[in-house]
């Protein structure tokens, strides 16, 4: 569904992301793990639209997405979240959801219900009436995550939705994903958190100093060496180890 | 099948049930000012309220790109300017009517917006660079006026006195006082479309967040442009009612500074992104005008007060003075009240 | 002719890249626009005018006296207005720099009323004759003066302590408060050394100007396209973009007539904004 190939990108002498190719095909959770600044993120905004590549190129079900602007992106289908929140902070939360909704309709009606409808989805009921700039980190993440949903996606590209989650808040968010993907979403993940990671994804790609040091499903990249030295010192391989017991 | 996709259709109608109380004072409120002139005996007040309703109604144009949008421009001026010598040109040069000179006004502030629009939000810019950028266009015009022969350079463009509905010049204060009630009633109609339609939703997301809001689908050039296009049509009908009004055009007038200020300080201080912001503020600021003119009668008292208040609403009151009755916009005007108690009394 | 257009336009340009440095260090170290820029020039002007006229004080000896003071007035008004009112927010500081803007113009007029007011020195019409043009004393004065400040700011900020700090200020705000630099402080002082600027350009503009309520206006777009034309934050880039200015207006109006000429201004400002916003020397925008 989603093909990266050869994806390049250079700010000034740094190369933030080098020769990357991977892809995610639909039905699938596919996550991207790595280090502190091996250049996920912008990995993300280049396939998202945000960012040029210098090199390489990236297709959506075989249609070339490579420097489309974002909102084009997002039409054909494949929308990203925010690693760092960015609410409509002057909006509460229903009128928040309601601009992704309005992504596939002009009728304000149809979107409150599309977006009331993507508030249960996940859990945010409640709150639909609370001003987005009041919000829990937690619920931002779920704000962003509601919001793409209400586009319609048909990949979701999630840029660390479980930081600065604690671990209820955590498996909440890892059964709402789950869900979404049984629903038909494709999901495609930056994430850290390495219980997450385990639980959800059916494939993993690892990302160090912009280039891809492995890929495969979660467990035979937890025991590639390359991917527990690029970890060293953060305990991670540790978790992987021990975290597949649950 | 996605997750959307066993959408079932809301019942219609629902939601415009609230709001009844501001659809009630905005009934009343329309029909006051349409019998008003019956009442008025003294018609210099009918000439102020026409001047306020003016002011409102160019103050609204900046609201929509300004309040709603979250562009401030600060050469609005360029739009009020260029429509005033469209349609006067049309009228002395080509005898065209002003009945239908407005509406070629009303065209080329669209298309200046269109221009300007795009060569700004295409070359990326936004806040300060933006709102200086709109200064240097209305700041080009008005050099351009100045110099070239068909708007009569410095000397400017005088209009014969001639009242009728073809020239949309009135003999009596009454008749101008319904042309800006009806140019009023349009901006305030304006005003509350984009308060219930995707469009405004979507430039509230462009307002709050540009970035998200392209993220989510939302086409933010195309989406500025529409509403700068739409404050320049309403720009240009304003200059061709201030022609017809004031009979005369040179370029310090069509292209003043001072109009680009009045018509973002109304907005700011009655409230950015709301209905009837513009209104209040030009309200008020009259209010301030007299009072200050009562007390020193000087020149420049009353724009000492405009800036006071100025810096005193975007410090303390950012919402402007509409913000006292609302704690925070509503895009859907209040129907989303009404909805919210239904739903709390669902989970009770 | 062209040789003259193009000195003049130099001497002017000195000013001009005065009265923008003021405003691109405000931009380069605090990230904000003054638009009370030009009006704050007009205050320049209006106090070296009354010390003239009242107390006969000569505009450039007058800036020993209007530049300490404007610098203090721009660091009370940073410190004790501006910074507390914005709240740091972009929008606000425009909003409330142009209703300084306001008040300051239209205090002017109220008191001063709106008649143009120029000085008459001893020396104003002596000229020195340089055959093909004849470049009047006050605006050689000018042009020096102009220079020496500049190449003092220069100095200020190059070999001073002071100077370090403002940089360190202006690269890398959280790391400044870091190593112990009060910024706040800082950001004032910025401010009062910006508006400074304007207090000497205002003493050395009198001589070769007017001044009336709305000079300030004229200037707010030339200082604007200055900056944006040098790139914001770069003192050569005010400099030489202050030269450029000056040449390209008074060649505009040898060629286009006077009142054509103040398009290029604008024209040039447009175009940098659109095509190049960093501007010739600048970085990020």
């Amino acid at each position: 569904m989603l093909d990266v190939r050869g994806v390049t990108k250079r700010f000034g002498g740094l190369v933030a992301v080098s020769s990357v190719d991977l892809s995610v095909s639909r039905g699938e959770i596919v996550s991207l793990i790595g280090p502190n600044g091996a250049g996920k993120t912008t990995l993300f905004a280049i396939i998202a639209g945000f960012l040029k590549p210098d090199e390489g190129e990236i297709t959506l079900n075989n249609n070339s997405i490579s420097g489309l602007k974002p909102h084009k992106i997002c039409k054909m289908g494949m929308v990203r979240t925010f690693q760092i929140t960015q609410p409509f902070a002057g909006l509460n939360t229903l009128e928040n959801i309601m601009v992704g909704a309005y992504a596939n309709t002009s009728d304000q009606f149809i979107a409150r219900e599309t977006a009331e409808r993507v508030a249960e989805m996940v859990g945010m009921t409640s709150q639909l009436y609370k001003p987005a700039d009041g919000l829990t980190v937690a619920a931002r993440k779920r704000l962003e995550l509601a919001r793409a949903l209400a586009t319609n996606p048909e990949l979701l590209l999630l840029d660390e939705v479980m930081a600065g989650l604690n671990p209820t808040e955590i498996d909440e968010v890892v059964h709402v994903i789950k869900e979404i993907c049984s629903s038909g979403v494709t999901i495609f993940l930056i994430e850290h958190v390495m219980k997450a990671v385990i639980n959800l994804s059916d494939r993993t790609y690892v990302l160090n100093d912009g280039e891809l040091i492995a890929k495969g499903t979660p467990r035979s990249v937890a025991s590639d060496p390359g991917v527990i030295e690029a970890y060293l010192g953060h305990g991670a391989a540790k978790t992987m180890m021990g975290g597949d017991k649950k | 099948m996605t997750l959307l996709g066993k959408l079932k259709l809301p019942k219609a109608a629902n939601g415009i049930s609230a709001g009844r109380k501001s659809m009630i004072f905005l009934l009343i409120a329309a029909v006051v000012t349409l019998v008003a002139p019956t009442f008025i005996t003294n018609k210099f007040y009918l000439d102020v309220l026409t001047l306020i309703f003016f002011t409102a109604y160019i103050g609204q144009s900046w609201n929509i790109l300004g309040g709603y949008a979250g562009q401030f421009s600060f050469g609005g001026v360029m739009f009020f300017g260029t429509g005033a010598y469209t349609s006067t040109i049309l009228l002395t040069t080509f005898g065209i009517p002003p009945i239908i000179g407005i509406f070629a006004a009303v065209a080329a502030g669209a298309i200046l917006g269109l221009i300007v629009g795009y060569m700004s939000f295409r070359a990326g810019l936004r806040g300060s660079y933006f709102a200086l950028i709109t200064l240097a266009f209305a700041e080009l015009l008005r050099v351009l006026a100045n110099s070239v022969e068909f708007t009569g350079g410095g000397v400017g463009l005088f209009l014969t006195y001639a009242p009728s509905l073809k020239n949309l010049q009135f003999d009596t204060p009454t008749g101008f006082y319904y042309f800006s009630l009806i140019l009023l009633a349009i901006s305030i109609a304006v005003a509350i479309w984009l308060e219930r339609s995707r469009f405004g939703a979507q430039l509230a997301a462009i307002r709050e967040n540009e970035d998200a809001a392209e993220a989510l689908g939302i086409d933010t050039l195309r989406c500025k442009i529409y509403a700068i296009m739409i404050m320049g049509a309403m720009g240009g009908a304003a200059g061709t009612f201030y022609a017809q009004k004031y009979l005369y055009l040179d370029p310090p007038i069509a292209y003043s500074i001072a109009l680009s200020v009045e018509m973002l300080l109304v907005t700011i201080v009655g409230g950015m992104g709301t209905v009837f912001g513009p209104l209040v503020g030009a309200f008020v600021l009259h209010m301030v005008n007299e009072i200050t003119r009562n007390f020193i009668d000087t020149p420049g008292l009353s724009m000492i007060v405009y800036g006071v208040i100025l810096i005193f609403i975007i410090s303390y009151l950012p919402n402007g003075l509409m913000g006292l009755f609302r704690k925070r916009q509503d895009i859907l005007g209040g129907s989303l009240e009404t909805t919210k108690n239904e739903l709390e009394s669902k989970d009770a | 002719m062209l040789a003259a257009a193009v000195l003049n336009g130099l001497m002017y340009g000195a000013i001009y890249a005065l009265v923008a440095l003021g405003l691109t260090l405000i931009y380069g170290v605090l990230h904000i626009i003054n638009f009370a820029h030009g009006a704050m020039l007009m205050l320049a002007l209006y106090s070296a005018f009354f010390l003239f006229k009242l107390f006969n004080i000569d505009p450039y000896v007058a800036i020993l006296i209007v530049t300490p003071a404007s610098f203090i007035l721009g660091y009370v008004l940073y410190r004790w207005g501006i910074g507390k009112l914005s709240k740091g927010r972009d929008q606000n500081i425009l909003l409330i720099t142009l209703g300084l803007s306001i008040i300051i113009e239209n205090s002017a007029l109220f008191f001063f009323t709106g008649d143009q007011q120029t000085v008459n020195l001893s020396y104003s019409y002596d000229a020195l004759d340089l055959g093909f043009v004849f470049l009047s004393y006050p605006k050689i004065i000018s042009f020096f003066a102009s220079l020496l400040i500049c190449a003092l700011l220069w100095a200020l900020m190059s070999l001073t302590d002071l100077g370090k700090a403002i940089r360190a200020v202006a690269k890398e705000r959280q790391g400044a408060r870091l190593v112990g630099i009060d910024v706040e402080h800082i950001f004032a002082v910025t401010f009062g050394i910006g508006i400074a600027c304007l207090g000497a350009a205002g003493c050395m503009l009198l001589p070769i100007f007017y001044v009336d309520p709305y000079t300030g206006n004229i200037f707010v777009v030339i200082a604007f396209t200055i900056v944006v034309l040098g790139g914001m934050g770069s003192i050569i880039g005010a400099l030489l973009g202050g030269f450029v200015i000056g040449i390209t207006e008074s060649v505009g109006g040898l060629f286009l007539g006077e009142s054509l000429g103040q398009i290029g201004i604008s024209l040039i400002f447009i175009i940098i904004l659109i095509f190049k916003p960093t501007g010739l020397f600048g970085s990020k925008v």
